[in-house]
């Protein structure tokens, strides 16, 4: 086994790091007051400074101390945070990666302008009467509380002494326990607390901090917190004039160094010592062994299904079970959360609000859902063009928005949520919305629809994403630079996902796409259709029923069955695929669906559940819509992926086409 | 008042003295307490302790006070006692009683 | 000694993640499929803390913290619950069945590991 090089394990880490520290900036850029994003910035630049110089990355060592020095006096509190000084670390972080990618290239120039800017910057923030919030930072507070835990506290599993640590982790604190509650012997419930607690807390923390400790036990405990009066506000000695209370917070630049959390340093390492680095191919090139070893235990079983051999029985039982736990293992190793994707938008923003003179705020939800690797990977492209789309041609300009009497400032949310089998990532914008007149006119002149086509809004709305649809001239507020939103729509589709499109006149468009949260293996359905046998994804699956010949018979033509008092309209796989095979005696439907649509696929037989490891389709076969992939079976046959969504919309447009027909 | 007439017994504690097995530590603790008049507690070295046996032990001297025994820990508290009643807050404010009985501190036991 | 951890869900994928965040926070995993073998596993061994899903077939979560809290045996041991819902009257029950603490999915495992950790302490 070989050691990864030490020199790309620190680019990872800075890399990291430097989003770390844009994210940092740009909170801070809403906030300037944010104490915790200063610290955030300082420690990430702090961090960034150490192993670069311990990895020989001196030029980058030496330029980012500046940076550092600059967000030490800030969190010093001796300069307040401003914007410009923000925006001339966030330029100077881009240097920093130039640093990191290219540390002998000649960079001597750009990093002393930015340096300049650096320190115009900090001056100018350093100059008397530019307080900014930055200062009203909250020292300490000083806090008094008695509390008493719920009497079976101990009883149930909570345990005092974690918590009276918690309380001492937040700050100064100083806990005497009140045990004038405990009975002599006799009469003790020993597993009841008898114990009460007072504490004096000295914190920088919030008061919410002391109610996070009890989180657990809030409801059904006593707490009084108070709130001693500030601590003798920074008491300089011999500074003895009546300073204004106006000025007060903000005229005490040289308040005493406020206990800083942990070093940084010891932070990282804490978190190093919990994680192990491990570079991304390897993950895939597991992951690669692991698909493997689920074929191989496929035909495992198979043979000793056959087999009368109970003891091979037993073992290819436990292989399955084995590779089965396995997969899963890997799944959720290659889990990571969106955060870092999200991360990237913050900027995006920042520039295109720059850009186009527009105030845009970007709010993300759900940062914490976590989705394969591969796919986030995936997803980054397109959904830089769909967030540029919204700021660029979604999102109206501070006059248009007055004067529509909305808040000058655009709103951006960028969410994402699991739901079941899926990812949801949605990017929504409260602009003008889809002007439906105009996409149906682009459409029809370019001829992708005919002319007074009937279509439903979603119908409408999915032509933007049809190649060919945006084209050089700007037309309509979603159609991009001439970027086509057909890439979306392609890489979307390679992905399995689908795109859904709501949008009002006036109050703005959201765009959902649903990704399937893991790419490479999943659960199948194994059905045999005349010859052949081919695979339905199980997420997918609603419900399988018995398609007697009588109903089969009757339906010809129709193409219908219903279920529980709907009609859902199905799909002959046997004719789609043209077996040229009779129809087997025991036919069965498959109902699957996609969101709302349903659609029944009739199959000759139901195999069983099948772990299905996804290969993709040659280049030749790349325009066959109707399969995703395909698998290779435990005997060594390849069966097809069918694809869900482009078979209900096919069932869909069967059920439209016949309404029509009446 | 130690007097060397009065018979000293000792109580051997198990390991566990936290709330898992608090309740038979009372009984044990009771029971020990009502046939001696001078009552000797000895801790294990490396036992573990919650805040469950230091409330039992406060409960212990209330008994015997009110009963007129005498208690007393065989050594100062040390090791994870020691550690829980610093991080319980009942190092903060002991009087001179509570230093003699838990620390053997400011007399001889 | 690494304190041993019970963990019931009936969930394989919930079980491995809880098994993948906390053996590697450095804790002993035992696991039982629902509240029944949660029970089973309860009268042949010991744990210091036990994670427990509600929604289980053959006994539910809250059953099974009922149960234990009966069994003196496990007298005080904490007991942390896995819900989908942030809706505060299960939370209510659960703390009424003896429930120290609980945890919303999805969870992310850095957060299942803070959770034991206060719980726990040190």
């Amino acid at each position: 086994m070989s050691f990864p090089d030490p020199i790309a394990v620190f680019r990872t880490e800075a890399a990291e790091l430097l989003e770390q520290i844009e994210a940092g900036l740009l909170d801070l850029n809403v906030n300037l007051g944010d104490k915790d994003q200063v610290d955030a910035v300082f420690r990430g630049l702090h961090t960034l400074k150490g192993s670069g110089a311990m990895f020989g990355f001196d030029a980058l060592a030496a330029f980012t101390h500046h940076c550092e020095t600059a967000f030490d006096r800030v969190r010093k509190g001796e300069v307040p945070a401003t914007q410009e000084l923000v925006t001339a670390v966030l330029e100077a972080k881009d240097h920093m990666r130039a640093l990191v990618d290219t540390p002998n290239g000649d960079h001597e120039a750009t990093g002393e302008a930015l340096l300049a800017n650096l320190r115009a910057a900090v001056d100018g923030a350093n100059s008397p009467g530019a307080a900014s919030p930055a200062k009203a930072a909250p020292g300490r507070s000083h806090f008094k509380i008695r509390f008493s835990l719920p009497q079976n506290a101990m009883a149930n599993g909570t345990n005092p002494l974690p918590l009276l640590d918690e309380l001492r982790e937040l700050g100064e604190c100083k806990i005497v326990a009140n045990r004038s509650a405990i009975p002599s012997l006799e009469l003790l419930a020993p597993t009841d607390l008898y114990i009460s607690w007072e504490v004096e807390l000295l914190t920088t923390q919030p008061r919410s901090a002391i109610d996070d400790v009890f989180i657990f036990v809030m409801d059904e405990m006593q707490l009084d917190v108070v709130t001693v009066e500030p601590p003798l506000a920074a008491g300089t000695p011999g500074k003895t004039e009546t300073a204004s209370t106006e000025a007060g917070p903000a005229a005490a630049p040289v308040a005493p160094p406020a206990p800083i959390a942990p070093a940084p340093v010891d932070a990282k390492q804490k978190k190093t010592a919990e994680n192990v680095r491990v570079p991304a191919e390897k993950l895939d090139e597991l992951m690669d062994r692991v698909g493997e070893l689920v074929i191989a235990q496929s035909r495992l079983s198979q043979l000793a299904g056959g087999s009368g051999d109970l003891q091979l029985r037993a073992v290819s039982e436990d292989v399955e079970r084995l590779s089965g736990e396995l997969r899963d293992t890997m799944m959720v190793l290659r889990m990571v959360p969106v955060t870092q994707l999200f991360g990237r938008f913050r900027r995006l923003v920042h520039d295109l609000a720059h850009e186009t003179g527009k105030t845009i705020e970007l709010l993300t939800e759900g940062e914490t859902t976590e989705v394969d690797k591969s796919v986030i990977e995936r997803l980054a492209d397109p959904l830089v063009h769909l967030v540029r789309n919204s700021c660029d041609h979604g999102l109206e300009t501070p006059e248009e928005r007055r004067a529509a009497g909305k808040p000058e400032a655009g709103h951006i949310l960028l969410s994402a949520r699991q739901q079941a089998g899926e990812v949801i990532i949605t990017i929504k914008d409260d602009g003008r919305g889809i002007n439906k007149e105009r996409v149906r006119a682009k459409a029809e002149s370019s001829g992708l629809i005919a002319p007074n086509a009937n279509l439903t809004d979603q119908e409408l709305y999915q032509l933007i994403f049809q190649p060919g649809f945006s084209t050089a001239q700007t037309v309509t507020n979603l159609s991009g630079r001439g970027v086509g939103m057909d890439v979306v729509k392609r890489t979307i589709d390679a992905l399995r996902g689908t795109i859904n499109v709501t949008s009002h006149v006036g109050k703005g468009s959201e765009i959902s796409l649903a990704i399937p949260l893991t790419l490479a293996i999943i659960d199948g359905l194994l059905v045999r259709v005349g010859d052949g046998r081919y695979v339905i994804p199980l997420s997918a699956v609603e419900e399988c029923l018995e398609l007697p010949i009588e109903e089969d018979m009757r339906s010809r033509g129709r193409s219908f069955i219903s279920l529980r008092d709907s009609l859902v309209p199905f799909l002959r796989l046997r004719d789609l695929f043209r077996t040229g095979t009779k129809p087997d005696p025991f036919q069965k439907v498959v109902v699957v669906s996609t969101g709302s649509e349903r659609v029944g696929l009739v199959v000759d037989q139901i195999i069983g559940d099948h772990q299905t490891v996804i290969k993709g389709m040659s280049k030749l076969h790349h325009d066959v819509a109707t399969f995703s992939g395909a698998t290779i079976l435990g005997d060594g046959d390849v069966a097809l992926i069918l694809d869900v969504g482009h078979l209900v919309a096919e069932g869909q447009q069967q059920e439209a086409h016949l309404r029509a027909a009446g | 008042m130690p007097a060397s007439d009065v018979k000293e017994d000792c109580l051997r504690l198990p390991q566990n003295l936290t709330v898992r097995a608090i309740t038979i530590v009372q009984q044990e603790m009771l029971q020990f307490l009502d046939k001696t008049a001078s009552a000797t507690i000895e801790l294990d070295d490396d036992c573990q302790v919650d805040i469950s046996f230091i409330q039992l032990l406060e409960a212990a001297r209330i008994y015997a006070d009110t009963a007129g025994k005498h208690i007393a820990l065989a050594r100062p508290a040390s090791g994870s006692t020691l550690d829980v009643l610093k991080r319980s807050g009942f190092l903060e404010g002991m009087s001179a009683e509570d230093l003699k009985f838990w620390l053997h501190q400011g007399g001889i036991q | 000694m690494s304190a041993s951890i019970l963990t019931v869900d009936d969930s394989a994928s919930i079980r491995l993640t809880t098994r993948v965040a906390l053996s590697n926070a450095g804790y002993q995993i035992t696991e039982a499929v629902d509240g029944l073998d949660g029970i089973a596993k309860l009268k042949a061994g010991q744990f210091d803390l036990i994670v427990t899903d509600l929604n289980m077939p053959n006994m539910d979560g809250l059953t099974m913290i009922r149960e234990l809290r009966k069994m003196p045996a496990h007298m005080g041991v904490p007991v942390i619950f896995l819900t989908t819902e942030s809706d505060n009257d299960i939370k209510q029950e659960a703390k009424a069945a003896g429930a120290t603490g609980w945890l919303t999915k999805p969870f992310d495992p850095e957060s299942l590991v803070k959770i034991v950790r206060k719980v726990l302490g040190r």
